[in-house]
Parts: C-alpha cells; sequence; structure tokens
C-alpha cells in the first residue's frame, strides 16, 4: 500500500512537472507581447524597462528554469491585466465563489443523478427508465451557454423568482448552480443507472428476494449500496465536467469566481492568468485524481495491492 | 435510511432557498441617494500614474481629482484649482493658485508639492507608465523618462518644469506651447498624489480600497475583486454641498445579456447593451447612447501588397462599402457611419468643433464606381488583378461582424476575396505595428480633445503609420502637421490641421469606417451622469435621482 | 427364454432435428446489428442521424442561397416560405447556414473521431502487443496526459495556433485520444488470455488468423462504441470553444458559432438560437442513444 502511494505520488510530480513545462512553451509561442497597449503609447526605453521588470530579456531557458523555481514556491508571477495583484492572490480572491457553486452544483447532481438513475434502473425498459434517460440526455445535448441564459431570463425575468444574475445572498446561488449541474446529472443517471442494472442480476439479490425481505429493504440496503460504489470512479471526470462548467455559468451568472476570471483572461490575452489559471486546475485535479485513486484502493481490495488490472 | 435521509434534507435545503429567494428582497436602489450600475471590469491598480483603462479613469475620478473637472459640455472648469490658470504671453509657463481648504480624503491638506510628486513620479522611467507622455510636455519631461541611472533619474526630476512656488502656487512650465493644456490638466493622469501615502504602499499602490487616497467627491469604501465596488461620498471634498449622492455600488457584470437582465429587474440602474437591445430600447427614456472620440478605421499595407500604393485601388475599396449598411446591421451600437477621419464632437483647438469645419470627406458609397476604378487602378499599377488577400482584426463579437461584413461587401462590389483573420487583440496589435498584414481593422482612441492625438499619427516615420505611407503627399502631410505643432496662432493652427485631414482623405491614405459609440440604458429617475466621451466611462460627481 | 425379436435390433431412428442448427449463422456484425435493430431508441438515433446528414449534404446544394452571402435589406427575418430557418443579423439565409454548420460540426466531430481511432488504437495496441517495459512506460504517458484538463489545454493550444477548424480538430485530438487508447490496451490484453484464443491456438489456429478472426472483431466493438462518444464530445468542444471567442474563422458557420451567435440575441430573434440548438441537440442525442444501443448490442456478455 505504501509503495503504491509513493509511486502514484511520484507521478503525480512528474505529471505537474510536464504541465508546467507545456504551458510554459505555449505562453512562449503566443505571439505578441504581454503588455497590451501600453506598446501604443510607451517610448522603447520604457518598454526595455517593463520587460526586464518581468524578466522578458533573459534567455527562453534562463525564464524557464526561474518560472519552475517560482512555481514550486507556489508563485505564479503578476497578472498582466491587473498589475498590482498576483495571480495567486487573484486565485485566492475567486476561489471561495467557485468552490462554493461547484459543491452546491454537485449536492443538487447527486441528489437528481442518483434519483433518476434508481428510477431508470427500477423501471427498466418502461416509461420511468425513457423518461428518466431522456431528462439526463438533454443536459449533455444543450450547452450551458444556451440554458443558462435562458435561465436568468425566463426564471429571473420573466418570472422574478430568483436574481438574474450577481452572486451576494443565498438566493443568488441557485440559478448558476441548477445551470451548472445538468450536464452531472446527466452523467451521474447514466452511470447509477447502469451500476444498478449490473448489481440487480447479482445471485446476492435473488438471495434476498427469496429470503422474503421487502422490495423497499432490497433497494435500498443491497442494490443502491453497491450500486453507488463504481460511481466513486468517476469522481474525476466529474470534477473536470464542473469544472469547464464554470467557465461558461460564472461569466453568464456574473459569479466572481476561478472560470470567469479564466475566461477574462482568455479575452483579455492576460498570459500569466491563463497559465497560471490553468496550472492551478490542472493541479487540483491531478491531486483530486490522486486521492480518488488512493480512496478507491481502500474501497475496493482488488486494487489495494497495486497490481494492474 | 440514510439515503432517505439525505434526500429529505435536501428538499427541505431547496424550499427553504425558493422561499429566501422569492421573499428576498431587492438589491436596487430602493432609496434616492443610492445608485447602482453594471460595470463591464474590475478596475486595473488605482494608481494615478499607472492608470491608463477607462475603468480606472472612471473610479479614480470619482474617488480624486485634478486642478480641473470637466463639466458636461468637456470645459475644464476649476476643482482644486481657484481660478483658471494664469498663462504667460508665449503660452509656455501656468500659474495655478490653489483653492483654499481643499483636503485629501483623511484630512490633510493637499498642497501644490503633492502635484509636483505626482509630475515626477509618473515620469519615473522605473513606472513605466502608459500616459508618461502627456505630462512629458513639461519642459524636460522627455529628460526623465529617457534617463538612464536613478542618480540621472534624480537630476532630471529636479530640472522639470514644475515648481511649488508655496503651498498654495503651482507653476508649470511647458516644452512647447499646448493650446489644449488647461483641458489637459483635469486628465487624470495630472491628478496630485500624496506622497507619504503612496510611497510606503509601493508596487500595491491602488491594489484595494484602503491602498488609494484622493481629494474627490467620493471615497472607496470597499472593493471585492471582480465583484463589487462602493464608492461613498467624502465628506472632506470641498463642494460636497453639490455631491447628492450618498452611495455608488459598482457591480462587475461582464455579459450584456445578464446587465439588461438585472436593470429590468431594478437590481441595477445603470447597465450597458448592443446590438438587438438597444433596438428594442429605442425610443424608450432609458435608451442614453453615449457617443466617443473613437475612430474604428481600416489600413492597407502599401509594401506588403504593392497595388494598395496606388491611390485609385484604396479609393476603390472605401467606395465599395456601405458605411451605413455597417453601422446598422455589423456593429448596431449607436456608432455613426464614418464622415472623415477625426470623429464627431472632436475639437479643432479653437472653440469649434473639428468635424463642422472640415466637413464630410469620405466618398459616397458607389459600387459600380468602385468597380470602375479598382480597374484603373489596377491598369495603373501594371496589374491584372488583386492579389490574394487577408484582412486581421480583434476577435470580440463587433470586430468579427464588421470584417465580416467588409469580406462580404468586397466580393460583392468588387469580386475581390479577402480572407477574414480574427485574433487576439495583442496578436492583432503587433502585427499591426510590424506592418505584418494585407489589411487590418483596428480602431484609435483620442488620448486628449485636440486634432492632434489623430492626425500626427501619419506623419512620415511615425509610429502609426504602419500603412508606409511615404512620397510627396506624405512630405506635404508631414510639413502641415508639424507646422501645425509649433502655430501658435489657434485660427491658423485650426487651419492647418484642416488641410492635413483633407490631404489625408483626398489620399484615402486610411479608410475610417464608424465613430463610435456604446449605448447605455440607464434610469430616467438618474439625473446629471456625464458620459464623456473620451477618459471615464461615467462622472458622478453631480449625478442624483429626480 | 425370452425370445428376443429381431425387430428389438433396429437402428434408432434418426433424429437429425436435434443437431440442426435452428438460428440463422450469424457472424458477429450480423448479430450485433439484428440486437441493435430491436433497441427502439438507438435506432431512432440512428435515423436522425442519418437524415440530418442527408440535410447537412444536400440542403446547402439545392439551395440557391450561399452561406455567406448577405442580404442587407432582409435582416433577421422570421422562418418564411423564402427563408426556411429565417435569416440571421446579415440576412444570411439561416437555412443553409444551420446545415453548413451542421457539416463543419459533423466534420469535426468525425475527423477528431478518425485521428481518435488512429492514434489512439495504434497506440494501445502497441502497448498491449509489447506488453512488459514498453507497456509500462507507456502507460505512465497515458496516465500523465490523462490528468491534463484538456479543454484550457485546447485553448492554450487554439491561442497558439490561431482560431480555424484545423486548430479546433488537433486541440481535441491531441488530448482526446487518450481515453481510446487506454480501451484498446484494456480490451486487448483480456482478449489475449481468453479461452477462445486459447482454443483457437490449440486448434493450430495461425497468429494472424487470430489476430484478425478474434482480437480485431472484439475490440473493434469497444472502438466504435467509444466513436459514438467522442464525435459529440467534439462537437461540445467546438462549441464551447465558439462561446469564448475561439472558434471557427467567419464568415463559415458551425453549430457553435451559431448557438453563441443565437445565445446572444435570443430574446430578441428567437428563431437563430432555437434551429441551431434543435439541430444541435438532436444530433448529440442520437449519438449518445447510438451509442447506448451499440454498448448493449456489442456487449458479448449479453448474447444469448
Amino acid at each position: 500500500m505504501l509503495t503504491y502511494t509513493l509511486r502514484r505520488l511520484l507521478y503525480m510530480l512528474i505529471t505537474l512537472w510536464i504541465i508546467v513545462t507545456v504551458t510554459f512553451f505555449l505562453m512562449k509561442l503566443l505571439p505578441g507581447d504581454p503588455f497590451g497597449d501600453a506598446i501604443t503609447r510607451l517610448p522603447p526605453e520604457s518598454m526595455a524597462i517593463l520587460k526586464a521588470q518581468y524578466g522578458l530579456d533573459n534567455p527562453v531557458w534562463e525564464q524557464y528554469l526561474k518560472y519552475i523555481g517560482h512555481v514550486a514556491q507556489g508563485d505564479l508571477g503578476v497578472s498582466y491585466q491587473y498589475p498590482t495583484r498576483s495571480v495567486v492572490s487573484v486565485i485566492k480572491t475567486a476561489m471561495p465563489a467557485s468552490i462554493e457553486l461547484g459543491i452546491e452544483s454537485m449536492i443538487i447532481a447527486i441528489i437528481v443523478g442518483l434519483i433518476l438513475g434508481i428510477v431508470a434502473a427500477l423501471k427498466h425498459n418502461k416509461a420511468g427508465d425513457y423518461t428518466a434517460s431522456m431528462i439526463a440526455l438533454i443536459g449533455i445535448s444543450i450547452p450551458s451557454f444556451v440554458i443558462g441564459p435562458l435561465l436568468s431570463y425566463f426564471v429571473g425575468v420573466k418570472l422574478r423568482l430568483l436574481p438574474p444574475g450577481l452572486w451576494l445572498g443565498p438566493e443568488y446561488r441557485v440559478l448558476p448552480a441548477v445551470a451548472l449541474s445538468l450536464s452531472t446529472i446527466a452523467i451521474l443517471t447514466r452511470m447509477m443507472r447502469a451500476s444498478m442494472l449490473d448489481v440487480m442480476n447479482q445471485d446476492y439479490i435473488k438471495t434476498a428476494k427469496s429470503k422474503g425481505l421487502s422490495t423497499a429493504n432490497i433497494v435500498d440496503k443491497h442494490m443502491i449500496r453497491n450500486a453507488i460504489l463504481p460511481v466513486v470512479t468517476i469522481l474525476g471526470p466529474i470534477a473536470v465536467n464542473v469544472l469547464t462548467g464554470t467557465l461558461v455559468v460564472e461569466r453568464i451568472f456574473s459569479v466572481p469566481g476561478l472560470g470567469n476570471q479564466f475566461v477574462t483572461s482568455v479575452y483579455s490575452n492576460d498570459y500569466t492568468m491563463i497559465t497560471g489559471l490553468t496550472l492551478f486546475y490542472a493541479g487540483v485535479l491531478v491531486v483530486m485524481m490522486f486521492f480518488t485513486d488512493i480512496a478507491y484502493s481502500f474501497i475496493d481490495p482488488r486494487i489495494r495491492l497495486g497490481k494492474g488490472k | 435510511m440514510k439515503l432517505r435521509k439525505i434526500f429529505s434534507t435536501a428538499l427541505v435545503i431547496s424550499l427553504i432557498g425558493a422561499c429566501l429567494a422569492a421573499c428576498g428582497g431587492k438589491t436596487g436602489s430602493g432609496s434616492k441617494d443610492e445608485l447602482v450600475i453594471n460595470y463591464r471590469a474590475d478596475p486595473p491598480a488605482l494608481d494615478v500614474s499607472k492608470a491608463e483603462s477607462s475603468a480606472a479613469f472612471t473610479v479614480l475620478g470619482a474617488i480624486s481629482e485634478g486642478l480641473y473637472r470637466l463639466d458636461k459640455n468637456m470645459k475644464p472648469q476649476p476643482a482644486l484649482a481657484a481660478a483658471m490658470p494664469d498663462v504667460s504671453k508665449d503660452g509656455l509657463t501656468y500659474t495655478i493658485k490653489l483653492r483654499d481648504g481643499v483636503q485629501w480624503a483623511d484630512g490633510t491638506p493637499v498642497t501644490a508639492n503633492d502635484f509636483v510628486y505626482s509630475y515626477q513620479r509618473t515620469l519615473d522611467p522605473k513606472m513605466a507608465a502608459t500616459y508618461a507622455f502627456v505630462i512629458a510636455w513639461i519642459k524636460g519631461g522627455d529628460a526623465v523618462t529617457a534617463a538612464k541611472t536613478p542618480a540621472d533619474v534624480e537630476t532630471a526630476k529636479k530640472n522639470l518644469g514644475v515648481k511649488a512656488i508655496n503651498d498654495k502656487t503651482l507653476e508649470i512650465t511647458l516644452d512647447h506651447p499646448i493650446p489644449f493644456f488647461t483641458s489637459m490638466l483635469a486628465f487624470l493622469n495630472f491628478y496630485p498624489q500624496k506622497k507619504d501615502f503612496v510611497e510606503p504602499l509601493g508596487d500595491k499602490s491602488g491594489a484595494d480600497f484602503d491602498k488609494v487616497i484622493g481629494a474627490g467627491p467620493y471615497k472607496l469604501t470597499k472593493w471585492d475583486h471582480d465583484q463589487t465596488l462602493v464608492l461613498e461620498k467624502n465628506d472632506k471634498y470641498w463642494d460636497k454641498a453639490n455631491v447628492k449622492l450618498k452611495k455608488i455600488t459598482l457591480n462587475i457584470v461582464k455579459d450584456t445579456t445578464t446587465g439588461l437582465n438585472l436593470y429590468e429587474t431594478g437590481a441595477s440602474d445603470v447597465a450597458e447593451i448592443q446590438g438587438d437591445q438597444m433596438t428594442a430600447y429605442k425610443g424608450k427614456p432609458d435608451l442614453v447612447v453615449r457617443s466617443e472620440l473613437t475612430t474604428g478605421y481600416i489600413n492597407f499595407q502599401f509594401k506588403k501588397v504593392p497595388a494598395f500604393a496606388n491611390k485609385k485601388v484604396r479609393e476603390a475599396f472605401s467606395m465599395a462599402v456601405d458605411r451605413q449598411a455597417l453601422v446598422d446591421t455589423a456593429i448596431k451600437n449607436g456608432s455613426v457611419a464614418a464622415t472623415a477621419y477625426v470623429p464627431n464632437g472632436n475639437s479643432d483647438g479653437n472653440g469649434q468643433e473639428f468635424r463642422k469645419v472640415v466637413g464630410d470627406l469620405i466618398p459616397k458609397y458607389d459600387p459600380a464606381k468602385a468597380k470602375q476604378l479598382l480597374q484603373d487602378g489596377l491598369k495603373e499599377a501594371g496589374l491584372s488583378a488583386m492579389p490574394k488577400l487577408s484582412i486581421i482584426s480583434d476577435d470580440k463579437d463587433t470586430d468579427k461582424n464588421i470584417i465580416e461584413f467588409l469580406v462580404s461587401q468586397w466580393q460583392q462590389n468588387l469580386g475581390v476575396t479577402v480572407e477574414a483573420n480574427p485574433m487576439p487583440h495583442k496578436n492583432r496589435l503587433e502585427k499591426e505595428l510590424s506592418k505584418q498584414y494585407d489589411i487590418v481593422n483596428t480602431r484609435w482612441g483620442a488620448d486628449y480633445n485636440d486634432p492632434m492625438t489623430w492626425l500626427d499619427m501619419y506623419v512620415a516615420g511615425g509610429s502609426f503609420n504602419t500603412q508606409d505611407w511615404t512620397g510627396p503627399e506624405n512630405d506635404k502631410y508631414t510639413k502641415l502637421v508639424k507646422d501645425a505643432q509649433i502655430e501658435q496662432d489657434l485660427k491658423k493652427r485650426s487651419d492647418l490641421m484642416v488641410e492635413a485631414e483633407k490631404l489625408l482623405m483626398s489620399e484615402s491614405a486610411v479608410m475610417p469606417l464608424y465613430f463610435r459609440s456604446t449605448p447605455f440604458v440607464v434610469n430616467p429617475k438618474l439625473k446629471d451622469m456625464v458620459m464623456p466621451p473620451y477618459g471615464p466611462d461615467f462622472e458622478f460627481k453631480w449625478a442624483h435621482f429626480q | 427364454m425370452e425370445v428376443i425379436s429381431k425387430e428389438q435390433f433396429q437402428p434408432a431412428q434418426k433424429t437429425t432435428s436435434a443437431e440442426a442448427i435452428v438460428r440463422p449463422s450469424l457472424n458477429y456484425w450480423a448479430d450485433a446489428w439484428r440486437r441493435l435493430r430491436k433497441n427502439k431508441l438507438a435506432m431512432a438515433g440512428l435515423s436522425i442521424l442519418i437524415i440530418l446528414s442527408l440535410f447537412a449534404i444536400f440542403a446547402p446544394l439545392f439551395s440557391s442561397q450561399h452561406y455567406a452571402t448577405q442580404h442587407l435589406k432582409q435582416v433577421n427575418m422570421k422562418p418564411s416560405g423564402e427563408y426556411f430557418f429565417g435569416t440571421d443579423k446579415f440576412g444570411r439565409d439561416m437555412w443553409v447556414r444551420v446545415w453548413w454548420g451542421t457539416r463543419i460540426s459533423l466534420f469535426i466531430g468525425l475527423v477528431a473521431a478518425a485521428l481518435d481511432l488512429v492514434v489512439g488504437v495504434l497506440y494501445g495496441g502497441i502497448s498491449a502487443y509489447f506488453g512488459g517495459k514498453v507497456d509500462a512506460f507507456m502507460q505512465r504517458f497515458i496516465e500523465i496526459i490523462y490528468s491534463i484538463p484538456y479543454l484550457l489545454m485546447a485553448i492554450l493550444l487554439i491561442m497558439v495556433l490561431g482560431s480555424g477548424v484545423t486548430s479546433i480538430i488537433l486541440a481535441y485530438a491531441i488530448t482526446g485520444w487518450v481515453t481510446m487508447a487506454r480501451l484498446v490496451r484494456g480490451q486487448m490484453l483480456v482478449l489475449k488470455e481468453q479461452e477462445f484464443v486459447l482454443a483457437a491456438r490449440s486448434l493450430g489456429a495461425k497468429p494472424w488468423r487470430i489476430i484478425l478472426k478474434h482480437l480485431i472483431p472484439n475490440v473493434l466493438g469497444v472502438v466504435v462504441v467509444q466513436i459514438t462518444f467522442v464525435v459529440p464530445t467534439a462537437i461540445f468542444v467546438e462549441s464551447f470553444l465558439s462561446f469564448i471567442g475561439l472558434g471557427i474563422k467567419p464568415p463559415l458557420a458551425s453549430l457553435g458559432n451559431l448557438l453563441s451567435d443565437g445565445a446572444t440575441n435570443m430574446r430578441y430573434q428567437p428563431h437563430t438560437l432555437l434551429f441551431p440548438t434543435m439541430v444541435f441537440s438532436l444530433i448529440l442525442l442520437s449519438f449518445n442513444l447510438l451509442g447506448d444501443g451499440l454498448r448493449d448490442a456489442l456487449d458479448p456478455k449479453m448474447r444469448k
């Protein structure tokens, strides 16, 4: 177990290093200098000073080593669009909203997704199954940048039920969280349905039935509990899904989170912010996958020894 | 059982949420002295030296103040200064008395030294301030920005033509006479800075609500980055009697669709809109269009595409574009079709509107004539057809629409195929300045309200003469502009610039497309909030609810 | 003593019917097709896809309009007999643009899937075939690529490469092949050890026969199912990139840029959002239904 953990830890570090390297060199390949419109009004001497301040006058390999060193110390540089703010401080300010939104959408997605999945499996190939599956499929068939504005307009403006945007009180959380949860609901429903169907064919369910246990009891105690296990394995992909969803949803609902910041940085070509955020996202994902793997190896004895398949 | 518990808890939570939502109060302006507006971006540093974006100009303009403040007619009115400046006969020396009792928001007095410090700091090469070039109009300014060693910088700063004669009197000596300099003193980068506040902050100056200080009508009391800025009335302001709003909340909203939704639910009093949103508000009292001193134009690269060195070819391209249709369909934000290069509303430096003095200089939309001109031009240039062309542009929605429109017009009216090539702003800018383009869709906004901010761009060797306009006409143009720069007589100066623009347009050296505007919906009860045509987006000082 | 009559020693009647193969002999694909046909949802998906593809191919061909031609006097027209889907802000025929967009989006999806297929199958195949150290190394590499957030990488890549169809496909393919490679490798490893391979080998089947008749068809099932998920994902990624302004170059249309244009104008020009959304959702829905159906049909466990 210890060697397995250590090995995974090593891979994790290598992965992070590769991501840092790739993003660094991609950033170097980007045309244009990072200072934006200053270039149109500054004399060349001042541009030289500005470049020296950001270390852009050194050879690329030197910049690379420096960058690696800084990243290792948790320093992602200074944002070009906000010269007084470091990338890390921007991330720190924007993170709480994203985490909150992510968690809220996950809660909605898990509740709705699991229920739909269970219903679909129990009513296999009946109307209930088709309805649940279709609801789930809608979640992955319409992009969130279409659903988001529709929700904002109809629920926010037409019905006046909830605020159409901003991030102030608890009522402001509902629409973005719902919009963000749709595609996760879809993933979870399908996963849960398949997993339930699998479990329903197992011998121990037949045993339970022959023992005369009530259907509710079987579903609750035997089916759902066993069916939920494999769902843990897709936490990684779900996290990716939520994360990319925030890019769109946060912008549409004016949520001051990381996703909104990322899109703004793309629009304003803030390269240090883009690479910094990419690194941060990648880091979070890699670490999450690491813990998912470790956790899963605890849950499932079959992989505990790390023997591959 | 556990699952059932989770489900029921969730149900309860969502019910509570829905109730909170239904019962939750609106954040919009209930009271008459609080203004809530959508704002499109979080401002970068709120630092007088570094300010370069309209976001920084807007917020700093509310927090602080210059010697003068532009009123709603863009005329400078004494602010921190007691009266209009005493200008020496040669137009070089400005002597300005400060108003009695003006103080910073912390209660300490504003002195003439705060201005001296501010100008020296902005010019310091370490700051690499974008607008250092306007401060460098002060005598000895260029010497500071060009200084190499810290010692040189210090010497150059001492020799700078700005002096505090005493705490209340400031004397500024210019390098050359600038007829509109009093208006410039209202420009943000000419605001004072409080040395013992700014210095200890280092490069964190203006990074947060407690890292900026001003002497203006409001003070910044809260700044949640990328979310909200709160301005509250400054009780230490000399003219506080005329400041009616108690509180201004700027919510950062980047999506105009959401922005309009917020406006329509009463959660905001001001929202920027675009396109069909504006069409829907036509004729309603809410719609306010801010026209800017910004021209969108096209440049053709004469060297990379030799055909463009021919005047008739350029004229043909310009004549083949229906500018009215462009602003009506592709841009759709209240912008108007360009009638020349210097936009509507720009002063001629002699008390009149430049555009009214010069008149309309753009060839009329005429596809048939354009086609003929292209044939003639190509024959003159000894070419049989136009080469394969591409147009580069920013990748924002409006710019993409513009180039889609242009490509279609040139295709349909001239039979010339041009490939649309949108790219990130920075890439476009770099390609433009390094002359790596066939055709570029670009724009320019006035730095100051004078035709010179437009006309000095295309002098021989100028860094914005990226189209490589050379030859006898350009020599003539360059001479006109240079003469105007040193001309003391305002009427003659204006005439020289009129001649220059006429030449620029008759040569079709640039192809202006539109004079930009931005449409807003504004609570009809909100009065006297000024939307200046350049610099800040909003001037809040006099804003109040009816 | 009882007489044993000769009659009692008659040969038993031949019961040929017991050994007869009643069901028609079906190969793997015919069998899968048979099962897929029974799945109504999957068949609906397949039919919709075929119909949409036909429209995407033929509708622009048979229209007098071109996707880039602007009619500035007829902007934002509602759907009518002349313009089935109305016109957009430049007066361009939405009918042609939607089907052109479908073409482009399907093209992006299919090419991305093809790249996925080639790279993924090769990589996974090689990894599984060589096994041992090569496999271990190649697996580590995959693990690393897998944990890179592909969408963010795609954004960075497009910023470097410039926007356009090629960039979008490349950006997707550069990280997209990993899932395919993993699936192929996993499947190959399992198959190598299966009894039927052992049986084939002990019956003297030559390696090429084993690969051709046993390994490839069985891997293909997984691959085909995976492709039905790759195509919609690539289409989805394209639409996302369009939303953040990194989509295809104008005046070309893709479902992604039609959608993001439509979303901004939905209140005032609902038809510019409605039609692209319908086509987009139908494509994604159909691919997913077909994929689910195929998975069931191709899964050997489901064979009865």
